[in-house]
């Protein structure tokens, strides 16, 4: 979080929807002059990935959960695509106007689709960041590229040099540094830093998605949605 | 091109939604345009949200 006047605008706070205890930010801009957005963050991060963003655009509000199992959110146990919808559509329906726009990165891609499905009524548009799509099998492993060493960092370089040898992209200036700020959970105790998720979650997570029994296919969610839809690709 | 996305697959993903969606490339961005390439994703984002 990087401009001080930015955090009073951030609106912090966890509430109990089905059957688990979720965080969630909540950038509320004085000046609000877009459709509200529900942000979902990808496999390898938390809400915190949308902190700049957030800050920068500044006129768009933007809910941000921590999704089951990730950042400070507790950890249901179920995968499914649906069951990370449902949780989306409750938040939204509680602390959001009745028309909002869904945004997914990553594997949140397929949740945000799903979301458009189950709630057409309220969801205006999806925008999709860098989604995800699986190839082979559907018990070949996980195709997300660059899973991490699932790890501890002692330092906070030693978190960006981690990133920066193991992502694509161009990283210019103190983005990096903002970005694993953002992303990577702190210990202000040992002054270590590490991914917000344990490995077990990560692993049951891709295990699922690269199941038979999985329920991201995101042509099929893309079929089925009527929404306008922006798409952000990576080349 | 994104190590997740192949890009055969571009065209058929577009062309399964309908509307097609808007596609927007983020040259320099690899998997998180929302940090390397903020700027842009907050215009195309601005200008998509005001439909």
């Amino acid at each position: 979080m990087k401009a001080e006047m930015g955090i009073e605008l951030w609106r912090t706070k966890y509430h109990t929807i089905n059957g688990f205890k979720q965080f969630y930010r909540d950038w509320q801009p004085r000046d609000e002059t877009y459709l509200p957005v529900l942000a979902l963050h990808g496999s390898l991060t938390h809400s915190g990935m949308w902190i700049a963003l957030a800050e920068a655009a500044d006129s768009i509000r933007m809910l941000c959960p921590d999704q089951r199992g990730f950042g400070l959110s507790e950890d249901p146990g179920n995968d499914s695509c649906a069951e990370f919808a449902l949780d989306a559509l409750a938040l939204g329906r509680e602390l959001l106007p009745e028309r909002y726009v869904v945004m997914g990165h990553s594997f949140a891609c397929s949740i945000a689709l799903e979301v458009a499905h189950m709630a057409a009524g309220q969801v205006a548009a999806v925008v999709l960041i860098d989604p995800v799509v699986h190839t082979g099998t559907p018990s070949a492993a996980p195709t997300e590229a660059s899973a991490p060493l699932l790890r501890t960092f002692a330092t906070l370089e030693e978190a960006e040099r981690h990133f920066r040898e193991t992502e694509e992209g161009e990283w210019a200036g103190d983005m990096l540094r903002c970005f694993v700020q953002d992303t990577m959970m702190h210990d202000s105790e040992s002054g270590t830093w590490r991914f917000p998720y344990t490995p077990a979650r990560l692993h049951r997570l891709r295990a699922f998605t690269s199941s038979p029994e999985n329920d991201y296919n995101l042509f099929k969610k893309a079929e089925a949605v009527r929404c306008p839809c922006s798409r952000f690709a990576a080349v | 091109m994104s190590k997740r996305f192949p890009l055969t697959t571009e065209q058929p993903f577009l062309q399964a939604f309908t509307p097609e969606p808007k596609l927007v490339v983020c040259p320099r961005s690899g998997h998180f345009p929302t940090a390397t390439e903020s700027e842009s994703v907050i215009e195309e984002l601005k200008r998509f949200l005001v439909r």
